[in-house]
C-alpha cells in the first residue's frame, strides 16, 4: 500500500474498535467520536490549520531548532487535539455531575494538568486545598 | 513576575485568566473552536464557565506544544528538519496518549 504524505486524507471506512472498556480513557469512545455514525472517518478539521502550525513551529523547542512540519503532521495534531479536548470536556462534566452541578467550573478541571506536567498537577492539588490562595510562578 | 491565580496550567504567563488580551489569545487555539467542541461533547443542558473554557484553551494549546516538542527532539536527534505524522504518533505513544494513535493511524494508511 503506498502512502501519499502530501494528499489530504479522504473519508475512509473503518472497523469498530473492539478493545476492552476497562480503561478510563475509553479507546472505543475516541474511535466512535472520530468516526461518527456511518463508520466513516471525517477529514474535516476543527481548528484552523494555520494556527495549529504556528503553535507547533513557535514552541520553545521549535524556535531553537527551526523545525518544520508536514501538512499531514499538522492534520494529525489537529485531530489529536480535538480528541483530547473532547475527552477533557467529558471528564470535567463527570466531576461536575458528581456534585450535582450543571456547570463545569474551574474547580472541576483540577485533574487537567495530571496528563501534562506532574509538577503542575501537584501544584494544582495543593492550591485547591488552600482556598483563595494565589500562587506565584517564576 | 506577577501573581497568577491558582491556575496550574499557567507556567510562565503572569496574566490571570480574566484579564486575557487579544495578543495573548493568539498563542492559543481559538476559544470559539474550543467552546464548540466542548459543547458538542456534553449533554445539551450542560454549561461551561468562562474560566473553565479559558483553562481548557490553554491546556489544549499546551497539548500541541507538548506532543510537538517530543516529536521535534526525535527529529533533531535523527538529523531531520521536518516532523511528519509518524513522528507525532511515536510521540503520543511515548507520552501515554496511546489510545489516540489508534484512530489517527487511519489517516496515515
Amino acid at each position: 500500500m503506498t502512502r501519499s504524505s502530501k494528499a489530504l486524507p479522504t473519508k475512509k471506512k473503518v472497523m469498530e474498535n473492539g478493545s476492552d472498556d476497562s480503561s478510563c480513557s475509553s479507546t472505543p469512545l475516541l474511535v466512535n467520536q472520530v468516526i461518527g455514525d456511518e463508520g466513516v472517518v471525517s477529514s474535516s478539521c476543527k481548528f484552523p490549520m494555520s494556527r495549529v502550525r504556528r503553535l507547533m513551529e513557535d514552541s520553545d523547542v521549535g524556535k531553537k531548532s527551526g523545525i518544520r512540519s508536514t501538512h499531514e503532521a499538522v492534520f494529525v495534531i489537529n485531530k489529536a487535539t480535538e480528541m483530547f479536548l473532547d475527552q477533557l470536556a467529558k471528564d470535567g462534566y463527570k466531576f461536575a455531575k458528581r456534585e450535582c452541578k450543571k456547570t463545569i467550573s474551574y474547580k472541576y478541571m483540577y485533574f487537567v494538568p495530571e496528563k501534562l506536567k506532574a509538577g503542575d498537577a501537584l501544584n494544582a492539588l495543593t492550591s485547591l486545598e488552600q482556598p483563595q490562595s494565589s500562587t506565584s510562578y517564576d | 513576575m506577577g501573581l497568577a491565580t491558582n491556575n496550574p496550567m499557567v507556567g510562565s504567563s503572569s496574566n490571570s485568566n480574566s484579564k486575557r488580551d487579544a495578543a495573548s489569545n493568539d498563542q492559543f487555539l481559538p476559544i470559539a473552536n474550543v467552546s464548540r467542541i466542548m459543547k458538542r461533547a456534553l449533554p445539551v443542558n450542560a454549561k461551561i464557565s468562562k474560566e473553565a473554557k479559558e483553562t481548557i484553551q490553554e491546556c489544549v494549546s499546551e497539548f500541541v506544544s507538548f506532543i510537538t516538542g517530543e516529536a521535534s527532539e526525535k527529529c533533531h536527534s535523527e538529523k531531520r528538519k521536518t516532523i511528519n505524522g509518524d513522528d507525532l504518533l511515536w510521540s503520543m505513544n511515548r507520552l501515554d496518549f496511546d489510545p489516540y494513535t489508534i484512530p489517527l493511524k487511519v489517516y496515515l494508511v
